[in-house]
């Protein structure tokens, strides 16, 4: 007769095997008083393994605040978008929507130092019409 | 009789009575969790507490299955987040065992034999000593742990497999069993 090997006595008291194998551990438990016997010294073993007590301390826990407002946060951060985007639109009713004039930048260019080899040019009046669209010097 | 859920339900509205019975009821079997994982009482504790908290966090939810296991797999969770935590910031391992001066662990174990189950239990790794742990403390069904850990039940299995064989081999070299 062949014993329960020590895996699966193991495997048995933690009811970890699978059916096959269950029926046949099973099978031979029943006719076989030295691996029953073997089985409840897996079991008690286990039984030690999971015996251990600890002090509790005795504590006491503060019951987190719920927050009072009805909504969710979503739907108060989305109510503040909206809060914000209206005060937004309202004030834009009392602030100055005049035309801003910008007056062209007008650049001159001096006489070159003595040996350099460039011609001077007028200065271009970007206000005179006709000379829109000169290049600026 | 007012199930565990219905008493989360109350302590969420504010109900401190429901608040107290809930930590009355489970605290220990918790704290018990989180110490064996943490290995280091003030880190159980805080973790313990923690747990709770979150879990106040589920009521109105469906599908919550059973608090007891909830409440474990949530400190196993922080208590090896924690202990890694903590294992990247210092060489030691939180409350080693073999100081001369009794640690915080010892204050809390009522024998030398519990304070070599820890040790054993200690010893194995994050996934196995884990799922021993939700097993035998947490007593949370292989079903419930493979949920809540979101792993296959095979994996469950083959994992307590492995973590009893361990510790049984180190109970046998520490003398607790023949």
């Amino acid at each position: 007769m062949n014993h329960s090997t020590e895996d699966q006595l193991i495997g048995y008291a933690l009811q970890t095997l699978s059916e096959e194998e269950l029926v046949k551990v099973r099978a031979h438990l029943s006719e076989c008083p030295t691996c029953a016997e073997r089985l409840d010294r897996v079991k008690s073993e286990m039984d030690l393994l999971g015996s251990l007590s600890v002090e509790t301390p005795v504590v006491e826990i503060p019951l987190p605040k719920r927050s009072r407002s009805p909504f969710p946060a979503l739907l108060r951060a989305a109510a503040l978008l909206l809060i914000g985007y209206a005060i937004g639109y309202g004030t834009s009713f009392y602030t100055r929507s005049d035309c801003v004039n910008v007056v062209p930048f007008q650049a001159q260019v001096g006489v070159p130092s003595a040996g350099a080899t460039f011609a001077t040019c007028e200065p271009v009046d970007l206000n005179v019409p006709g000379n829109a669209g000169q290049p600026r010097i | 009789m007012t199930s565990d859920w219905e008493w989360v339900a109350e302590a969420a509205r504010g109900d401190e009575v429901a608040w107290r019975r809930l930590i009355q009821q489970h605290y220990s079997r918790t704290y018990q969790v989180a110490l064996l994982i943490a290995k280091s009482p003030q880190v159980a504790e805080d973790v313990a507490q923690e747990s709770f908290v979150r879990v106040l966090k589920y009521a109105g939810t469906s599908n919550r299955g059973s608090l007891r296991a909830l409440l474990s797999t949530i400190a196993a969770r922080l208590a090896i987040r924690e202990r890694r935590r903590e294992s990247r910031f210092s060489d030691r391992e939180p409350d080693e065992v073999h100081s001369p001066e009794p640690s915080a662990l010892d204050r809390v174990l009522r024998c030398e034999r519990d304070r070599v189950l820890v040790e054993i239990v200690g010893s194995l790794d994050d996934a196995h000593r884990q799922v021993l742990v939700l097993r035998f403390y947490g007593e949370l069904s292989y079903e419930e742990i493979a949920e809540n850990l979101q792993i296959p039940p095979g994996t469950v299995k083959s994992r307590i497999f492995y973590a009893v064989k361990k510790c049984r081999e180190q109970m046998r070299d520490r003398g607790l069993i023949e």
